[in-house]
């Protein structure tokens, strides 16, 4: 079901496939199947936009259509592919629009490198660490003296902090 | 003649009081402060609860003051982890060394906020060091002072 219609378009699909397993296999309890994701990659990818855009669509697009029902089996000759059983349509539709919300915010904020690196940490927590680049660069902060970074993360009222020395029993 | 201005302790002199803590229920909306003891001998507490910076860490802070003619900083105690280079025990922060000069310790015209984050910035400075290896080898970010001093030790 996934050949054609030329091979840039199946290494396309491909590409995004595997982001979006990554994506949902993720979670503890996976919304949905890898065999759901690769139907909806069927239908919702365009090979013409970039991965992340298709990656987001496959998985807002992907929402709206689990919304109305389940994916068909893309040879119509099966049943409907099936929601897991422990897991609401409700939570599936969800968490698909939280994955995509966050790819969409990454998208529309692209020159701003800390931006998508969080909200990419949303969908691919095992891969990204957001929150080790912070600690990192506020601990270099402190330890240069870049007040204005530092107050830039720590908030108001931190801004011409002195610098102290720490002291104590060791 | 002139009347000599009548000296107050900070915490009774409202307009001192309002400008100490200009800021903090902006940011910290569920600090409470309180009085233990009469007059100048009184001791003012503020219990509050922050966040270490860029840690899903939360702290219960208690800052206690003198009242004095201007605040003058007591102590700071805080809950969760005790492994830290420096502390007074397990529960008290060691900012800054206690004779450091005013340029190097928060001074009361600082104000109370900035108090807050110099505690904030602490306790990031503490997870950061348990992060990067404790007491085998983790990092401090930022100066520390030296220790030893016989009339450190006395104090």
């Amino acid at each position: 079901m996934l050949n054609g219609p030329t091979l840039s378009d199946r290494v396309h699909r491909a590409r995004v496939i595997r982001l979006a397993k990554a994506a949902v296999k993720g979670d503890d309890s996976p919304v949905v199947s890898s065999f759901n994701v690769e139907a909806l990659a069927l239908e919702h990818v365009d090979s013409d936009d970039t991965i992340a855009e298709s990656l987001r669509d496959v998985f807002l697009d992907g929402a709206d259509a689990l919304e109305l029902g389940d994916t068909p089996d893309p040879a119509g000759v099966s049943d409907p592919i099936k929601l897991p059983d422990s897991i609401s349509r409700t939570e599936v539709v969800n968490r698909l629009r939280e994955f995509g919300g966050a790819l969409e915010a990454a998208i529309d904020n692209s020159d701003d490198e800390e931006r998508v690196r969080t909200e990419l940490a949303r969908i691919f927590p095992d891969y990204i660490d957001v929150e080790a680049s912070g600690k990192e660069a506020l601990a270099n902060a402190l330890i240069t003296g870049d007040s204005a970074k530092v107050a830039s993360v720590v908030g108001a009222g931190s801004s011409g902090l002195k610098s102290t020395a720490a002291y104590g029993d060791g | 003649m002139a009347r000599r201005a009548k000296r107050t302790p900070w915490y009774h002199d409202f307009r001192k009081r309002l400008r100490f803590e200009a800021g903090v229920r902006k940011e910290f909306a569920e600090i409470r402060d309180r009085k233990i003891g009469k007059g100048w001998r009184a001791e003012i507490v503020y219990d509050l609860t922050v966040d270490v910076p860029e840690y899903m860490e939360r702290r219960k802070v208690t800052i206690r003051l003198s009242n004095f003619a201007d605040p003058t900083l007591k102590s700071v105690t805080v809950d969760g982890s005790t492994e830290s280079p420096h502390r007074r025990g397990k529960t008290d922060l060691c900012l800054w060394r206690w004779d450091a000069p005013p340029e190097r310790q928060w001074t009361s015209a600082e104000g109370l906020l900035a108090l807050i984050q110099y505690v904030r910035i602490h306790l990031f400075r503490e997870a950061y060091w348990r992060e990067t290896g404790g007491y085998d080898g983790g990092v401090w970010a930022g100066d520390e002072a030296p220790h030893g001093d016989a009339k450190d030790e006395a104090a």
